[in-house]
C-alpha cells in the first residue's frame, strides 16, 4: 500500500518581470508504507520546492499528492494544513526550531496542530532521542547534534506517516552525520513511518536501499 | 494548555520589555479613565443626591448655591444671617417637618464649627433613617460649652470625649484668632461618609456668646452679655435646614419665601441646586474624558507598534509554526491574542492605577469636602472600561495579524 503516490506534478514560478520559470514537472514517483527513499538533490534541482508539494506548503499547478490516502492538490489550504499536521513530519536542514520554547515544548507544540498535545509522549520521543536531560533546554542551550535530534522527535511527534527529511545531516560533521541518519531511519522503523530524504552527500545516499535522483524524476531539468 | 496560549505566553516572555512598557502604557489609560469617569461621577451623585437630609435651606439673600454650599457641604462662606424670627416662622409652617438652625463663623484648626439645637443628634437623618450615631459619648447640653466632634474631624485633630477646646473666629484657620471661650468635647460621633464627618457641632447659643460676636438681628448691634439671656429680637442664625412634611410644599414655600422681599432666600431643591452647578462644571468633566479617551487611544497605538515592530523577526516563527500543521487563521488568531492579552494585562493593572488615583483624589476630596468617594462604588465604568480596552487591544492586533497571516511559508522556513 502507498503511502505517496505522485502523478503529473508540475510546478511554476512566476518572476517579478512576469516569466513563468518551471520547477517541477514530474511525471509519476510514489512511496510504499514504511519505505525509506533517498533523494538526491544537487542544489537547485527544486528539491526544496518538491518537498514543500509533498508537504501542502507550496500548491501545485497540476498533478495529483496523494499522502495517506488523500490528495492534497485537491484540498483547500486549512485541509493540507490539517493534513501536515496529522500525516507528515518534517526535518530542515537548519532544523527549523523555535527559539523562545524548550525542547520539550517544540515537540508538543507540533502535537498541538494535530492530535493534541501528549505531554508523556512527548517526553518519552525526546528520552528516545536521548535528549532526556535536556528537555527544558532552549535551542540555543543545545549543540548541533542535541537541536537535530530534537527536530526529528518534534517530525515524529503525531506519528505520521510519512517523513520528509532535507538534508538533515546537512549541518553535522561525518560522525556525527552518521549518527543522526543511523537515528532518524531507526525511529522512523520503529514509528512505522515512511522515510523521504533528499540529500547530496554520497556516503548518505549509499547507506539506502532506494535511491532515487530527482534531477531524474524531474523532466525540468536544472531548476531554482 | 492550547497551541495559541501557549505562542501568546512565549512571546510576551521573549518580549519582555515592550510587553512591560506597552502594559504599563494601558495600565495608565484603563486606570486614567476609571478614575476620571469614577470621580466624576461619584462627586456628581455625591453632591446632587436627594437624601442629604433636607429639601432645602433658608438663609440670608443672595445665591442658592453659595447657601447650599455653606450649609450642607460645608464650604465656601456664608452669605450672611437672617433673624431668629425667620427660624421660628419656618419651624411652625405645617408643611415643614423639621427645621435646624445653623450658625456658623468659627473653627477649630481649620475644621467649622457649627451652633445648632440638639435636634441635630434626635431629629436629623443625614440618609434615610439613619441618624448621627455616637461613636464615643453623648450629645452637647445645649446651656453648657460643649462640643459634638465629627468623625474626620477628630481623626484629624486628635480630639477626644473630655478634650477642651479654644474656637478660633473666622472659617479659615488663623492661629491669631483664638477665642477665649473654652469647649469641652462631649462625644465623638461614629463616621457618615458625609460633609457632617467634618463638622464640630456645639450649641446655638455658644455662637450668640462667642467672644466678638455682635448679633444683628433687629437690625442694630447687640453683643452678648455673660449671664444675661439674649432677646430673641436680637438672635440671628445663618441658616436654617428644613426638611418637609412632602417634597411638593417646596414650590410653594420657594413662591413665598423668595419673591417677599430681600430679607431670604430659600434654596429648594437641594439636588437641583447642586446640578445646576455640576451643569456648569460639565465642560470641564468632558475635557477631562477626552483627555483620557486620547491617552486609550495612545495606548491601543502603543499594542499595535509593538506587536507590528516584531513581525519582521517573526516570520520564521509563523513559517516553522505554519510547517508544523498551524493554519493562517491559528497564527492570526495567536497575534490577536497576544494584542488582547497586553491590553487585558493593562487593564488588571489599571486597577491598581485607579486604586491609586481614587485615593489619592478621596482623601483631598475628603479633606477639602467631606464627601467620601468608594473605590468599589458599583459604576458601569468599573467594566466597561476593562473590557473596551482588551476589545482595542484585540482590533489594535489585527493589523500584525494581517502580516502575520500573510506569511509565505516556503520563503521564511
Amino acid at each position: 500500500m502507498s503511502v505517496l503516490s505522485i502523478e503529473g506534478l508540475r510546478k511554476s514560478y512566476v518572476s517579478p518581470d512576469g516569466a513563468t520559470t518551471p520547477v517541477i514537472d514530474i511525471e509519476s514517483f510514489a512511496m510504499a508504507a514504511g519505505e525509506q527513499v533517498a533523494l538526491e538533490g544537487a542544489s537547485g534541482s527544486g528539491k526544496t520546492t518538491f518537498l514543500h508539494l509533498i508537504a501542502g506548503i507550496v500548491k501545485a499547478d497540476s498533478g495529483s499528492i496523494v499522502v495517506a490516502g488523500d490528495d492534497i492538490t485537491a484540498m483547500r489550504e486549512a485541509a493540507r494544513d490539517r493534513a501536515r499536521a496529522l500525516h507528515l513530519g518534517y526535518v530542515f536542514q537548519t532544523f527549523n526550531l523555535l527559539d523562545g520554547y524548550t525542547a520539550l515544548e517544540n515537540v508538543m507544540l507540533g502535537m498541538m496542530f494535530g492530535p493534541g498535545a501528549d505531554r508523556a509522549k512527548a517526553r518519552s520521543l525526546l528520552e528516545r532521542v536521548g535528549m532526556a536531560d535536556r528537555m527544558h533546554y532552549k535551542p540555543r542551550q543545545l549543540s548541533v547534534g542535541q537541536q537535530q535530534r530534537v527536530a526529528v522527535a518534534r517530525a515524529l511527534a503525531n506519528q505520521p506517516r510519512l517523513v520528509l527529511a532535507d538534508e538533515p545531516t546537512g549541518n553535522l560533521d561525518r560522525i556525527r552525520a552518521a549518527e543522526a541518519l543511523a537515528l532518524i531511519r531507526e525511529v522512523c522503523r520503529e514509528q512505522d513511518a515512511a522515510l523521504l530524504l533528499v540529500s547530496h552527500d554520497r556516503a548518505v545516499l549509499e547507506s539506502f536501499e532506494r535511491r532515487e535522483s530527482l534531477s531524474e524524476l524531474n523532466r525540468v531539468g536544472s531548476a531554482t | 494548555m492550547s497551541a495559541l496560549i501557549l505562542l501568546v505566553r512565549r512571546s510576551l516572555a521573549q518580549h519582555k520589555l515592550s510587553t512591560a512598557v506597552t502594559v504599563a502604557a494601558t495600565a495608565l489609560a484603563c486606570g486614567l479613565v476609571l478614575s476620571v469617569f469614577a470621580i466624576a461621577n461619584q462627586t456628581q451623585s455625591s453632591f446632587t443626591r436627594t437624601d442629604v437630609g433636607y429639601d432645602a435651606v433658608l438663609g440670608a439673600r443672595g445665591a442658592p448655591l453659595q447657601l447650599v454650599l455653606n450649609t450642607v457641604y460645608h464650604l465656601e462662606t456664608s452669605p450672611g444671617t437672617i433673624p431668629f424670627s425667620l427660624y421660628q416662622t419656618i419651624k411652625q409652617d405645617p408643611r415643614v417637618e423639621l427645621a435646624i438652625p445653623y450658625g456658623v463663623g468659627d473653627n477649630y484648626q481649620g475644621f467649622r464649627l457649627v451652633g445648632t439645637s440638639e435636634e441635630i443628634f434626635t431629629a436629623f437623618e443625614y440618609r434615610d433613617g439613619r441618624k448621627l450615631q455616637f461613636a464615643v459619648g453623648g450629645p452637647f447640653d445645649g446651656q453648657r460649652r460643649e462640643a459634638v466632634v465629627g468623625s474626620f474631624a477628630a481623626a484629624q485633630t486628635g480630639l477626644k470625649v473630655g478634650d477642651r477646646i479654644q474656637p478660633y473666629h473666622g472659617l479659615d484657620y488663623d492661629p491669631n484668632t483664638q477665642h477665649d471661650e473654652v469647649y469641652v468635647v462631649s462625644g465623638i460621633l461614629e463616621p457618615t461618609n458625609s460633609p457632617n464627618d467634618r463638622v464640630i457641632w456645639i450649641p446655638l447659643e455658644g455662637i450668640w456668646r462667642m467672644q466678638g460676636h455682635v448679633l444683628r438681628g433687629a437690625g442694630e448691634e447687640y453683643v452678648a452679655e455673660a449671664g444675661v439671656p439674649i432677646p430673641d429680637k436680637h438672635k440671628e442664625v445663618s441658616a436654617v435646614m428644613v426638611k418637609l412634611r412632602n417634597r411638593i410644599f417646596g414650590m410653594a414655600l420657594s413662591m413665598d419665601i423668595n419673591r417677599q422681599g430681600d430679607i431670604a432666600t430659600f434654596a429648594w431643591p437641594i439636588d437641583e441646586v447642586m446640578l445646576d452647578l455640576f451643569g456648569k462644571l460639565f465642560w470641564f468633566v468632558v475635557i477631562l474624558k477626552y483627555v483620557a479617551y486620547m491617552v486609550v487611544a495612545v495606548a491601543t497605538g502603543a499594542i499595535l507598534a509593538s506587536i507590528y515592530n516584531t513581525m519582521n523577526e517573526r516570520r520564521r516563527e509563523f513559517a516553522i509554526l505554519r510547517s508544523l500543521g498551524a493554519s493562517r487563521r491559528t497564527v492570526f488568531g495567536a497575534i490577536v491574542l497576544e494584542a488582547a492579552t497586553i491590553s487585558a494585562l493593562g487593564a488588571a493593572f489599571g486597577f491598581a492605577v485607579y486604586a491609586a488615583v481614587l485615593g489619592a483624589a478621596s482623601v483631598l476630596i475628603r479633606e477639602k469636602t467631606g464627601v467620601v468617594l468608594d473605590l468599589l462604588a458599583p459604576d458601569p465604568i468599573l467594566w466597561m472600561a476593562p473590557l473596551g480596552m482588551v476589545l482595542l487591544g484585540a482590533v489594535a492586533g489585527l493589523l500584525p495579524a494581517r502580516k502575520a497571516y500573510a506569511t509565505d511559508v516556503a520563503a521564511n522556513l
